[in-house]
Order: C-alpha cells, then sequence, then structure tokens
C-alpha cells in the first residue's frame, strides 16, 4: 500500500520518467564502447575530419598568442637590460661557435644513421604532412595530420620526423589521419639496439619517454647514448628506422628481463611537420 | 536557450582542447575544459538536458582522442546523473561549492582513467600516473572560474523540485 502510494505520488511529479529519459543517452554510449576499435576510428576520423581548417587556424592562433606573451615581457626586460646584454653578446657569439660545431658534429652522426638505412628498401614513398591537432586526453599521444586516404595514406603507415620514427598511422580519414606516436602507452615497437643487435620492444610511457623492454638480462652490456632502430619483426616497421637513443638502463629485481629508458631525439609532443611513408602499393 | 549557448561552446571547447591548449600545458598536462562544461551542466540544467550535454561533451572528447569510443561520454552522463540527483542535498548557487564539485569529479575521471591505462599499459610509471591526476585535477579547477561566470551569466539555474 506504502509503494504504491509512493510510486503513485512519484508518478505524479513525473521524477522517474525523467531519469528513464536521462539514462537513455548512458546505455547509447555503453553501447558504443561495444564498437570494433577500427570502426570506431574510422567513426572518430570521418566526424573530426571537417574541422581541420578551423583546427589549423587555431593551431597558428594559439602558437602565436603564446609567441605574443612571451614576446611582451621578455621584450619589456630586454629593454631594461638593453646593455648587459649588448656585453653578453660577445659571450654567445663564442657559444655560438661551440654549438656549430656540436650540431656539425651531430648532422655527421644523424647522416651516418641516415646513409645506414638508405640502402635498405623501405618501399614507401615520403609524404609531407602538418600537425593540425594533439590528442584531447592527457596520457595517450597521437597526432592528427592533413593528409589522409586522398593522398594514398594507408593504416599502418610509418611517419618520421628529422629522420626519425614518429610513430604510424593508426585511423584513416579522407583527408586527415591520426597518427599514435611512439610515447603512447599503447604503442608497441620491434626494436634492436644498433650497437649490441640485442632485440626488444619499444614501449610509449606517456610521457616524453619510452621504454626498450624485453631485453636478456644477460645480453651485452648497453651504454648510454646508444642508438635503438627498429626491427622488421611482424612486417610493419622496416629495419633500422632510428627511434630514440637510450637514456638510462633501468635494473628491477625480480624481472627476467632488461628495461632501458629511451630519449627520442626531440619532443615529439612539438613536432609540427612530419613525413609519412606511403606504402607503394596504395 | 541554454542549447544557444551550449552549443558553440562545446565546439569552441573541441577545437581548443585539441589545439591552443597545448601551449599551456605544465608538464605535458592540460586543463579538462570538458570535464567543467560537463559538471557547471549538471549542476544548472535540467536532469536530461543535463544528461543531453554531458553526452555531447563526452563524445566531442572521445573523438578527439585516442581511446576508446563512448568512454568519457558514458563517465560524464554518469556524472551529470549522480550530481543531477543529489544536487537538492548540496548547496549549489556558491562558487566554491561547484568548484569542489569540479575537482572531485576531475581527481575521479582521471584517477580512474589513469587506473584503467595503468591496467591496460604496465609501461606506465605510477609517479606519472598520479602526478597526471593531482596536477591535472588542480589545474582544471584552476580553470573553471572562467566557464562557471559564463554559466553564470547566461544559463539560469534550473529550479529543485520539492
Amino acid at each position: 500500500m506504502f509503494y504504491k502510494m509512493r510510486s503513485q505520488r512519484l508518478k505524479k511529479r513525473g521524477f522517474p520518467k525523467k531519469i528513464l529519459l536521462a539514462i537513455i543517452p548512458l546505455v547509447i554510449c555503453l553501447s558504443l564502447l561495444a564498437i570494433p576499435l577500427g570502426l570506431a576510428n574510422r567513426i572518430k576520423i570521418t566526424v573530426s575530419s571537417p574541422l581541420k581548417p578551423i583546427q589549423k587556424a587555431f593551431l597558428v592562433a594559439g602558437k602565436g598568442v603564446k609567441r605574443a606573451f612571451l614576446w611582451i615581457p621578455a621584450s619589456w626586460q630586454a629593454f631594461s637590460r638593453v646593455e648587459e646584454l649588448e656585453g653578453e653578446v660577445f659571450c654567445l657569439q663564442n657559444k655560438v661557435a661551440t654549438q656549430e660545431a656540436v650540431i656539425n658534429r651531430l648532422q655527421t652522426e644523424l647522416s651516418s644513421v641516415t646513409e645506414y638505412y638508405r640502402g635498405v628498401k623501405l618501399g614507401q614513398k615520403p609524404l609531407l604532412a602538418h600537425v593540425i591537432a594533439y590528442d584531447s586526453t592527457d596520457l595517450r599521444r597521437s597526432i592528427l595530420i592533413d593528409v589522409g586516404s586522398r593522398h594514398g595514406i594507408t593504416l599502418d603507415s610509418l611517419v618520421l620526423a628529422k629522420d626519425a620514427l614518429v610513430g604510424r598511422v593508426s585511423a584513416v580519414g579522407n583527408s586527415t589521419s591520426r597518427v599514435l606516436l611512439i610515447t603512447d602507452p599503447a604503442s608497441r615497437i620491434p626494436a634492436r639496439i644498433l650497437e649490441t643487435s640485442d632485440v626488444g620492444v619499444v614501449e610509449g610511457g606517456s610521457g616524453e619517454l619510452c621504454r626498450l623492454k624485453y631485453l636478456s638480462r644477460w645480453g651485452s652490456k648497453v651504454e648510454e647514448g646508444y642508438k635503438v632502430v627498429s626491427a622488421p619483426i611482424g612486417g610493419v616497421y622496416p629495419d633500422a628506422l632510428f627511434i630514440a637513443t637510450v637514456a638510462e638502463t633501468l635494473e628491477e629485481e625480480g624481472i627476467p628481463y632488461k628495461t632501458l629508458r629511451l630519449k627520442p631525439r626531440f619532443d615529439l609532443a612539438k613536432v609540427d611537420t612530419v613525413l609519412v611513408l606511403k606504402k607503394e602499393d596504395s | 536557450m541554454p542549447w544557444l549557448i551550449l552549443l558553440p561552446l562545446v565546439f569552441l571547447t573541441s577545437l581548443l582542447e585539441s589545439t591552443a591548449l597545448k601551449e599551456i600545458e605544465l608538464l605535458g598536462i592540460r586543463p579538462d575544459l570538458f570535464l567543467i562544461i560537463a559538471v557547471l551542466s549538471a549542476i544548472r540544467l535540467d536532469l536530461l538536458e543535463a544528461s543531453i550535454a554531458s553526452c555531447l561533451v563526452g563524445l566531442a572528447k572521445d573523438i578527439l582522442s585516442t581511446g576508446p569510443l563512448g568512454f568519457n561520454a558514458s563517465f560524464f552522463i554518469g556524472l551529470s546523473l549522480l550530481i543531477g540527483l543529489s544536487r537538492h542535498k548540496i548547496y549549489r548557487d556558491h562558487i566554491f561549492v561547484q568548484l569542489l564539485i569540479v575537482l572531485i569529479a576531475s581527481l575521479v575521471h582521471r584517477g580512474g582513467y589513469a587506473l584503467i591505462l595503468g591496467l591496460t599499459h604496465g609501461s606506465l610509471s605510477p609517479w606519472l600516473l598520479l602526478l597526471n591526476v593531482f596536477l591535472g585535477a588542480l589545474y582544471t579547477v584552476a580553470l573553471a572560474p572562467g566557464p562557471y561566470w559564463l554559466f553564470k551569466k547566461s544559463i539560469p539555474m534550473h529550479p529543485i523540485r520539492t
């Protein structure tokens, strides 16, 4: 009797009906979770494609605003410290000369790595692309680029910047594609250390660094600065594509394998132009 | 009337979150404007309207990220239902109450996401996840007064039925 009265009172107020209606979107969204990943990626990329020109404009505007904000205090300080800075110019010129020497050395190093894999047939054509958006979730690392299936991009196409692997295409739209960066937690790349030929798997760590896991604990001694390149296991990645350098060896007790912390040559989150390797048959 | 404000706001937030907000990130962490909109909508709007608004906001976030489609949308709707059903118990008019709700929601959202990522991808450092959860939640709250002011000026508070 009491429950009947209560339900009648609630019905009269229309409260449960509203709750039921409000739950419908929840049911729809929960059912979206059951969509296969490939189809979900396809939906996402198709829906976000029309935003491409506006995203490009916002990206440029954001960078411009940041530069302006940084320029105002910097110029104000520079104005008051102009004499001091003039004195420092001489010192900086010397430092520039030193830096040039470092750059020359690094360029030689870079060209040696480039030469290393230039001889290997990649079977892929390069295509220049611009970054138009970033991942909206902090813990994921992906970028949206302004080329898609219309330009011959296919799933798993490799993405490079400054002759180093940046990631692979995880979703392709008509004119945009999403690139899963090597620093994303879901990224797995078969790799080997150039100097020792030890093979492992590079995994993203969500931050700026990534890890080379599953190396034999009793394998060769690895030193900081060793180069890690891709291994052709699985057929997605070609042989000897530069990934990162070894930053640190992580010694964890009770684990049968060794893990290395890797540092990509540059901050992947700040890259704005990339090279996509189109597959020859696409 | 609220949709005239909400729809452009969700569109603008989507653009900002995927592009320009990258410029103000701290240690790789950005504020979550989507969550702020979902929470403030849940506080100010009718239960059904808030649920639809949260669905839109969540789907926008899902579309612009790598995670599974529907994850954020489901969380935001659940959150808006929870807030909507319990708002008669809280003094929701005050800014600090609303900021506190944003903080708790952000901690739960980021914590849940970090937990799922941590369980599914073993390579993530627990310290990095903790930093992301706490710094990200605080950063989100720090930006919440802006949208709060916008909501206060443009969307009237839905009365509570007694």
